[in-house]
């Protein structure tokens, strides 16, 4: 009888379905767009989205690393002096990138930097396009996502525009994405210069009008805001509106909010007073290999007895085992970047900077020290602005603005900077001798090629440890970027071929 | 769906069966793609219409059927893909797969640039340039290389081929697979043929064939260390004609008389046998170097399939025994 009904039971099996009340369609580790708006908590959660895809190693890693080996002073070692580069960044430093991937993920760092990138301006869009759905307690939030979506673009434009100093209002300039992204295939075009640059403003403005501090220096907030701003004025020549933000960021000028030539040197990894803004990566947020220390980091120092300051910092060591067995704090992913042999000789000998503690080979370049973990690899923080970038900004402004032109006054705060450094002292203050203090000041933060487009110079690598092809460009080459993604002209109809960088148009 | 076929045999040694058929499948699950700037690259939806049709052909005689029997069979299968719509998209790269898809095409269409041999003055790779008017000329510019249709990887006509043979208590089993037409790009040749561009990867021994000296005639270009002219990126330099015959199996067995005496009292039947697979495989194209076992994509060990083991060659004896 029970053998009957089983049967039976067994036999119904194909006319039964399941019903839809049993299948829990929302995801249980995500925000739907329904319930976004339900709490300041849920909208804190949206831009906390929008952090982690701006600090994700598709785009901070591979953009900000590539702005600083597609310049003149940083490099990646080719591979066969026992640091293996696995294809990272060294086709950035190369200058060998195309539309799309042609063999080997390598040939297209774009795609990767542009998706991430947007992912993270789509996660501020959620906030920035709902504003008037955001409930209470949400006003920092809101001036946050304004804030980080205006410093993806900027970076967007470093990495994929030419620079606004030569080619003014009309040169190509960003996709200015500002709703959610959709299947509806309602994208936007290629607008020019003019308008991203103002986007970027906009943004940045917005950032530091509202912005309540809250969060901290972890976080976007209205010192940060002001310095971007700034940096942004100054991308385009704009040297009084650079020094009008710069009044709101606050520097004394005189020294005493930058941090001390030990805090300069102990690492980089930990966020202090000078930093306005910086990235806090941790063993959930960060991927370890692929995060920047794992590429810049070998060493503290070849060996005990050859830390900063002795005669034997700086020097070469045999091979990478020596390395394994006596290198102070030694803590290696791939590294991989090198300081080029030319660049670690601008920097004077006590130059609290001069982070080289040693090569392998004459041809590789020089370990860089400057980026370290705490303690475990990729766990660091990382800046995205300092203040010592006021005093090199108000000093170019100062140097270069025709109404507030005070020489003088450009360089007493060069100097102040160069005295906290122990650096070299500049007697006669020009715009090569501040770009040179920038390099010095700022190198890994990726502005090296963002200065050489806004300067307008060439590219010039010197030194038989520039292995690549690519020694030297003219001045506004269109090279000094990446190609713009074919999947994005490919699938966007407001978009052509001729929407592409021009090196890479057909 | 729609399928019409006849079945026929005649003189009890002729048989055979012909089919077509002919299937449309629409709102076929697809990864529609978007701009970048959404933040997507892609969205799957129930958006791509394709049909499929072909002939489905066997053919097969016994030949003799007297003290020996043989048996022989042979199927043919011809079947052609065409993509119907794409969400109203059209000409998509599927770029893991090294395809285009078109409407009015095939899902399996190869596309990438067309190689054009080495340099023999400069040692540079070549590739071709096809300018608005249809001009071809040469490159040693992977970036203005064009891109083009190449083929299907996916045969004209597929199929067996058996014969069975047995004579007394012996039989015989001869199996070949055939695969006329489609192409193969073969991702593990290229990887080993990298022309430097990584340099502490392994090499084929066929990179001593680089070019070294000028007017020097080869098809492998010059070596150099992070070589960054990608002389070794996608293109037809490591497509190939797959058009194959491969000896799939062949198996003899021998079943023991039932008269052995005492061994027949325990043992009601047994059968020994030796087999092999695989034995082996001849391309039509003699310079394909990679493996035998052809995906419908065609694509070893490339992006989406980053890892290809051969099949084995195995050699199998056996007994089976009935108490």
């Amino acid at each position: 009888m029970k053998i009957k009904y089983f049967a039976l039971a067994f036999l119904m099996l194909p006319f039964m379905s399941c019903s839809d009340d049993l299948l829990y369609q929302d995801p249980s580790t995500s925000l739907i767009d329904e319930n976004i708006f339900e709490s300041a908590d849920n909208v804190n959660g949206v831009l906390n989205g929008a952090y982690s895809w701006t600090g994700h190693y598709y785009y901070m890693t591979l953009g900000q690393i590539s702005l600083d080996v597609m310049g003149n002073d940083m490099k990646i070692t080719d591979g066969t002096y026992g640091f293996s580069t696995y294809n990272w960044l060294m086709y950035a430093y190369a200058y060998q990138q195309y539309p799309r991937v042609v063999d080997g993920w390598w040939s297209a760092y774009s795609p990767y930097i542009w998706q991430t990138a947007y992912k993270a301006i789509d996660q501020c869009n959620q906030i920035i396009a709902n504003e008037d759905k955001l409930p209470e307690g949400c006003e920092d939030i809101l001036a946050q996502a304004y804030g980080l979506r205006g410093w993806n673009f900027l970076n967007l434009y470093h990495l994929f525009c030419t620079s606004y100093t030569n080619t003014g209002d009309e040169g190509q300039g960003l996709f200015l994405r500002l709703t959610p992204g959709d299947a509806s295939g309602e994208n936007v075009g290629r607008s020019n210069l003019k308008a991203s640059m103002q986007r970027i403003i906009d943004d940045f403005t917005y950032a530091y009008e509202h912005c309540t501090d809250k969060s901290g220096n972890y976080f976007m907030n209205k010192k940060a805001a002001a310095l971007l701003l700034a940096r942004t004025h100054l991308d385009m020549g704009n040297y009084d509106l650079a020094l009008d933000a710069l009044s709101k960021v606050g520097s004394s000028y005189d020294g005493s909010d930058l941090m001390s030539a030990e805090e300069y040197q102990s690492g980089f990894n930990t966020i202090n007073d000078e930093w306005l803004w910086g990235f806090n990566y941790t063993s959930e947020t960060s991927n370890i290999y692929a995060s920047i220390p794992s590429f810049y980091y070998i060493a503290k120092a070849k060996d005990d007895e050859s830390g900063f300051g002795t005669p034997g910092y700086g020097t070469k060591v045999e091979n990478k085992d020596y390395l394994s067995e006596n290198a102070v704090e030694y803590l290696v992913g791939y590294g991989t970047v090198r300081a080029n042999n030319s660049f670690v000789g601008i920097f004077g000998n006590g130059d609290c900077r001069k982070l080289f503690p040693f090569y392998v080979n004459e041809k590789d370049g020089y370990a860089v020290a400057k980026f370290s973990s705490k303690g475990s690899l990729g766990i660091a923080d990382y800046p995205l602005c300092r203040m010592a970038e006021a005093y090199l900004i108000a000093a170019e402004c100062y140097l270069m603005s025709s109404t507030q032109k005070d020489e003088a006054k450009a360089k007493d705060i060069l100097n102040k900077l160069q005295e906290k450094r122990n650096g070299t002292i500049s007697t006669d203050v020009t715009i090569d001798e501040i770009w040179k203090e920038r390099r010095r000041e700022l190198y890994g933060e990726g502005f090296a090629l963002p200065d050489i487009k806004r300067l307008q110079k060439p590219l010039e690598r010197t030194g038989e440890d520039h292995w690549c092809s690519v020694v030297s460009l003219p001045a506004n080459s269109p090279r000094m970027m990446f190609p713009i993604p074919a999947d994005e002209l490919d699938y966007n109809k407001q978009a052509d071929e001729n929407d592409q960088n021009e090196y890479w148009r057909n | 769906m729609f399928n019409i076929g006849v079945d026929f045999g005649f003189w009890e040694r002729f048989y055979g069966s012909v089919d077509y058929f002919n299937k449309t499948s629409d709102g076929l699950l697809y990864d529609v793609p978007l701009a970048l700037q959404n933040g997507l690259n892609s969205i799957t939806m129930n958006a791509a219409k394709t049909v499929n049709s072909g002939f489905e052909i066997v053919l097969g005689a016994n030949i003799l059927r007297s003290d020996v029997v043989w048996n022989m069979d042979l199927n043919a299968s011809f079947i052609k893909d065409e993509i119907k719509d794409l969400n109203g998209e059209n000409d998509i790269k599927m770029t893991d797969y090294q395809k285009i898809w078109s409407v009015g095409g095939s899902q399996y269409e190869f596309y990438m640039p067309t190689w054009a041999g080495v340099d023999p003055q400069t040692g540079d790779a070549l590739w071709y340039k096809v300018d608005d008017s249809g001009n071809r000329t040469k490159t040693n510019k992977y970036s203005e290389a064009t891109y083009e249709r190449q083929g299907r990887s996916t045969p004209l006509v597929y199929g067996g081929y058996t014969n069975t043979l047995s004579y007394k208590n012996f039989d015989l089993l001869i199996q070949l697979n055939y695969n006329i037409g489609g192409k193969v790009y073969d991702n593990l040749y290229a990887n080993l043929m990298h022309d430097g561009t990584t340099p502490n990867n392994n090499m084929h021994v066929d990179a001593l064939n680089a070019w070294t000296t000028p007017g020097q005639i080869t098809d492998v270009p010059k070596y150099s260390i992070n070589n960054s002219t990608s002389s070794s990126s996608l293109s037809t330099r490591y497509l190939y004609d797959a058009t194959n015959i491969k000896l799939k199996t062949i198996t003899l067995s021998y079943t023991l008389p039932k008269n052995l005496g005492l061994f027949s009292k325990v043992v009601a039947g047994a059968k020994v046998w030796v087999s092999a697979d695989n034995l082996c495989t001849w391309f039509a194209d003699k310079d394909y170097k990679g493996y035998d076992d052809l995906d419908i994509f065609g694509i070893h060990a490339y992006k989406m399939y980053p890892y290809s083991f051969p099949t084995p060659r195995t050699f199998t004896i056996g007994a089976n025994l009935t108490f």
